[in-house]
């Protein structure tokens, strides 16, 4: 099966000036060198915790941002879910209104056959036609949450951004919009690029994970692999560190160590050095290449050879 | 033996109850969970017990009784000498907690007592405890200054300052990455294990939950629907809705998809649970909420179903 690309991106890289002090500014890369490929009704997750760069890219792929340097190529129409519904929405426009606007624009037809698009969305996302004269304030925050998807649904995107879409919703809350997203998937065809920190959110999603420590990918692979092949020291620390409520044991509390190092105290070597339980010499002459291992699995690290299966 | 006892606590304004009837008992030494989701009353449950509640939030009725005390009927003065020096409260959210003006050491010497070496022999002390890394370099740090996880940890060092015998922990993990939420827990497990400290841990994360409680209370609606060691109600929960909780974090076998259609809320005077129920029958829907009824010696469920 070949799936065509829509989206292409070569050599990322993406810096934001920080000030340190009055007189002292510093250049933070927020990105390193991303290549990245999307295809065709494919679920990219990327993975990573709080500062890593990850809704960087979600920008640049929305072309929210540019990049300083590399080529980013999307062919297809974008839209994008972002993780607070409350702030998403426009708190002055009834449910109607919101989701009619993007319709009407894009493709310049009735009202009548936007509303009736509008209802089938909302029934797809579980949501009934009475949410439609009501103002966002009314709804709870997963029916928010799908009332931001039916709305980015509308225009019929090839492609969705879906920035943390249920991080600030319950748990049984969160199940359901998973649900929804994956059964829109299968209907739809769009193409998914989804940003959490959450590996249970990645697992129910994902065809394919990256994942992003400090503007680096370190890894990338199949979602099938996960668990079931060696992975980046990082990936293994937070699968570790993932506190599995029907695991048979507790998680390791001894082998995770350590945090993301401060924008200012960043050093030369690989950037997960200074946490890596692994460690060699070698780690500190550069930042390691993300290499492909097989088809389905690369990972940047010096000491590829030296990586064990997790179980 | 009993450190803490709540007793039919019920919250609310002077129209609505949130919290109702609420009773647990948290042991010396003894780690208790509240698990809930947002809304469920687990916030205004402990903050109760220091009587912190927001404006217009009262305590109906019921008793707090901590060391053989009842903390309901004790005025602000007396209280103030609970709060703090025998309950400490750390909450989910460290920076807007911490004074953003004052240094990291000027923030826990304040409550500490002695003279200005001894207080910063023991801020020194404390910020070892709590595994921050160059304790005598970070006295001098703003909280801005740290990230979220040193953050937590100057809370906790804080909290710790006047050897408290029962912590509240307001889902002190909730705002960390997932490498730094289990590296709290485990300084939150060592500070039980290694000084004997009694926590009240308060969570919606079944994860964090199953690892770190002894026993659990499982809030809904402002219900405690269910109570029991913390293995038995992983392995088995018997209220419909923790079942629904445990298979709703499995995603995959979660058949809960469709339900959160109901816009209109219906005030049923019965089981609190009913309108969302999969496993109701005619018994149901008899009027009144269900007792909270006693399975086993351990073992508390608020579910018709378990009536004999």
């Amino acid at each position: 099966m070949k799936n065509k690309l829509l989206v292409q991106a070569k050599g990322l890289w993406k810096s934001y000036e920080i000030r340190v002090s009055l007189f002292k500014k510093i250049r933070f890369w927020a990105l390193k060198n991303i290549n990245l490929e999307i295809k065709e009704r494919e679920s990219v997750v990327l993975l990573g915790e709080s500062g890593c760069g990850k809704t960087t890219l979600g920008k640049l792929i929305l072309g929210i941002e540019k990049p300083d340097k590399g080529h980013i190529e999307v062919s297809t129409s974008v839209q994008a879910v972002f993780q607070d519904p409350y702030a998403s929405l426009n708190p002055r426009m009834k449910i109607k209104e919101s989701l009619l606007e993007p319709f009407l624009i894009k493709f310049r037809k009735s009202e009548k056959e936007g509303l009736k698009k509008v209802i089938n969305l909302l029934r797809e996302v579980g949501l009934s036609k009475e949410v439609l004269e009501l103002y966002p304030h009314a709804l709870s925050g997963g029916q928010r949450q799908r009332v931001a998807l039916a709305r980015a649904l509308i225009t019929d995107p090839g492609l969705l951004v879906l920035d943390e879409p249920t991080s600030s919703l319950d748990v049984s809350v969160e199940a359901q919009i998973l649900k929804v997203l994956k059964r829109l998937r299968e209907k739809t065809g769009a193409s998914y690029f989804l940003i959490t920190h959450s590996l249970r959110v990645a697992k129910a999603l994902a065809d394919k994970i990256l994942v992003m420590y400090m503007g680096n990918i370190v890894e990338e692979f199949s979602a099938e692999l996960l668990n079931k092949t060696m992975h980046h020291p990082y990936t293994q620390m937070l699968i570790r560190a993932y506190p599995d409520p029907f695991a048979p044991s507790p998680p390791p509390f001894d082998q995770i160590k350590g945090e993301v190092a401060g924008i200012t105290e960043i050093k030369k070597g690989c950037p997960f050095y200074p946490r890596c339980p692994i460690k060699e010499d070698i780690c500190l002459t550069g930042s390691p290449e993300l290499k492909p291992l097989s088809r389905k699995h690369s990972i940047a690290c010096f000491l590829v050879s030296k990586l064990n299966h997790l179980n | 033996m009993s450190l803490l006892k709540v007793e039919n606590l019920s919250l609310g304004s002077d129209r609505i109850s949130i919290v109702k009837e609420v009773s647990f008992v948290i042991h010396r030494g003894e780690i208790y969970g509240l698990l809930g989701e947002s809304g469920s009353g687990k916030t205004l449950t402990s903050l109760s017990i220091i009587r912190l509640l927001p404006p217009g939030v009262h305590i109906l009725s019921g008793k707090i009784i901590f060391k053989e005390i009842d903390l309901t009927g004790l005025d602000e003065e007396n209280l103030r000498n609970i709060r703090g020096k025998e309950i400490a409260l750390i909450l989910q959210d460290p920076l807007s907690a911490l004074n953003p003006v004052l240094t990291v050491g000027e923030q826990i010497e304040e409550v500490l007592s002695g003279n200005k070496a001894e207080r910063k022999r023991r801020a020194i002390e404390l910020l070892k405890e709590v595994g921050l890394p160059d304790p005598e370099m970070r006295l001098r740090n703003y909280p801005h200054e740290l990230s979220g996880g040193m953050r937590q940890r100057v809370m906790i060092a804080i909290s710790l300052a006047r050897d408290p015998s029962l912590l509240i922990a307001d889902e002190p993990t909730t705002a960390l990455d997932l490498t730094l939420q289990i590296q709290i827990m485990k300084l939150l497990l060592s500070l039980n294990q290694k000084k004997g400290l009694s926590i009240l841990f308060i969570t919606h994360d079944l994860g964090v939950m199953r690892w770190i409680a002894r026993r659990v209370g499982v809030l809904y609606k402002g219900f405690l629907i269910e109570e029991a060691p913390v293995e038995d109600l992983f392995k088995t929960p018997l209220h419909p809705y923790a079942k629904e909780l445990m298979k709703a974090y499995s995603i995959e076998d979660s058949g809960t998809e469709m339900r959160a259609l109901n816009l209109k809320t219906q005030e049923h005077q019965g089981c609190p649970y009913l309108a969302l129920c999969s496993e109701k029958t005619e018994k149901c829907y008899k009027k009144g909420v269900p007792p909270l009824i006693a399975i086993s010696p351990k073992r508390k469920v608020r579910c018709w179903h378990y009536e004999k």
